[in-house]
């Protein structure tokens, strides 16, 4: 969807005009306009997730204008577009992704410091990427990162990056401030916030450019790949021993194809596919 | 340059709004007893559901938050809708700071 405004006729977050621009335009905490996801104000953004389940007990009505408020303030915020500030994205594109953009620093995820009171401190434990001159600023918010930012090379990003594809995370960015892209995610449901909520409500987290396409002549029903997918896109046809994937559910993330033994698994344009193209 | 407003936006909505209004358990804290979660974290690890979320109540320029100072994180039940009320966390809660009512 991005891609038609800002990709300049390719995927958009591998056009290097989305990395540098629009740096210093994200509102701090306390100063402003009361931003929910500032650079570390997770209290607002949970305050405003636990009015949407309030909103649930309500009624209909009350839960669309609550849906409607979030995808506004994260318009606001972030300059995205429907609310929707993150994208799934298959690991070789990532690896791309850390060719392009300068400096990297791997840090704590903000979701599992909120869900399960986890640090990160060390580079090993990390789960989250700081992409770009706005890490550099890093030091002035020592609670959002817990007082550590690992520095790394593209090399190491990448080494780091299938590391975490083998452990089953699915890859995605994030955006922070209008095209501006500043984050590498690893999520898995129900710990990565945004993976969460585009699941039980639809916010917050595009799909990913591509879907997944079994090949049933290489396919031999290990299930290798059922034990990966996040999204109950893929489960075993048990009559056929074969794969089946659901691709109407299908993110795109790309963590079948890694993990198939056989390369059974692989990954066609969404955008080339008539039923798929507008389901993002 | 692209209009943004001639852009289709998907609008995906998985929540079955005909189920809606739904009730669902209220989980009570009791902020006087529960003053450490960030440090203390059990009921955040141990709840099946991911129900809990902490964060820290004032976070300051230039300065990391102590986890074992009283006060400085607090704890929120943010996903009651995902609650099966199996009461773990009030079980594993040293301090009983949580009830579960339906």
């Amino acid at each position: 969807m991005y891609c038609d405004l800002w990709g300049d006729g390719i995927i958009w977050y591998l056009n290097p005009k989305n990395y540098p621009r629009h740096m210093y335009t994200l509102p701090k905490p306390g100063k402003g306009q009361t931003a929910p996801v500032g650079e570390a104000d997770q209290g607002s953004y949970i305050k405003l997730e636990a009015g949407i389940v309030a909103a649930m007990e309500k009624g209909p009505e009350e839960f669309q204008a609550a849906i409607k408020q979030y995808r506004d303030i994260m318009d606001a915020v972030q300059g995205s577009i429907g609310g929707f500030m993150g994208q799934v994205v298959p690991l070789r594109e990532m690896e791309r992704m850390v060719e392009i953009s300068n400096p990297l620093g791997l840090i704590g995820c903000i979701c599992r410091k909120a869900m399960l009171a986890l640090e990160e401190r060390t580079a090993r434990e990390s789960t989250c990427m700081g992409l770009g001159v706005g890490m550099l600023k890093w030091e002035r918010w020592p609670e959002r990162y817990k007082g550590e930012v690992h520095w790394v090379s593209s090399e190491e990003a990448k080494e780091w990056l299938r590391d975490l594809d083998k452990r089953g995370f699915v890859h995605s960015l994030m955006m922070f401030g209008p095209r501006f892209i500043g984050g590498i995610c690893n999520c898995d449901y129900p710990v990565c916030d945004a993976l969460t909520i585009r699941l039980d409500w639809g916010l917050n987290m595009l799909k990913g450019h591509y879907v997944a396409i079994p090949d049933y002549e290489l396919c031999n029903g290990c299930g290798i790949c059922a034990q990966r997918c996040q999204f109950g896109a893929l489960k075993m046809n048990v009559t056929l021993d074969k794969v089946n994937i659901d691709q109407m559910r299908c993110f795109g993330c790309g963590l079948c194809e890694t993990g198939c033994p056989r390369g059974a698994i692989s990954l066609k344009d969404r955008t080339q596919i008539p039923e798929l193209k507008e389901v993002w | 340059m692209v209009d943004k407003s001639a852009l289709k936006i998907p609008k995906p909505n998985p929540v079955d709004l005909g189920r809606l209004p739904v009730k669902f358990p209220k989980i009570e804290i009791d902020y006087s007893k529960c003053t450490v979660p960030f440090w203390c974290k059990k009921c955040l690890q141990i709840c099946p559901q991911v129900v809990f979320q902490v964060y820290c109540k004032q976070v300051l320029k230039l300065k990391e938050s102590d986890p074992r100072e009283p006060g400085v994180y607090e704890l929120m039940t943010v996903r009651r809708d995902k609650c099966i009320m199996c009461d773990k966390c009030k079980d594993v809660c040293p301090e009983g700071a949580i009830t579960i009512t339906y």
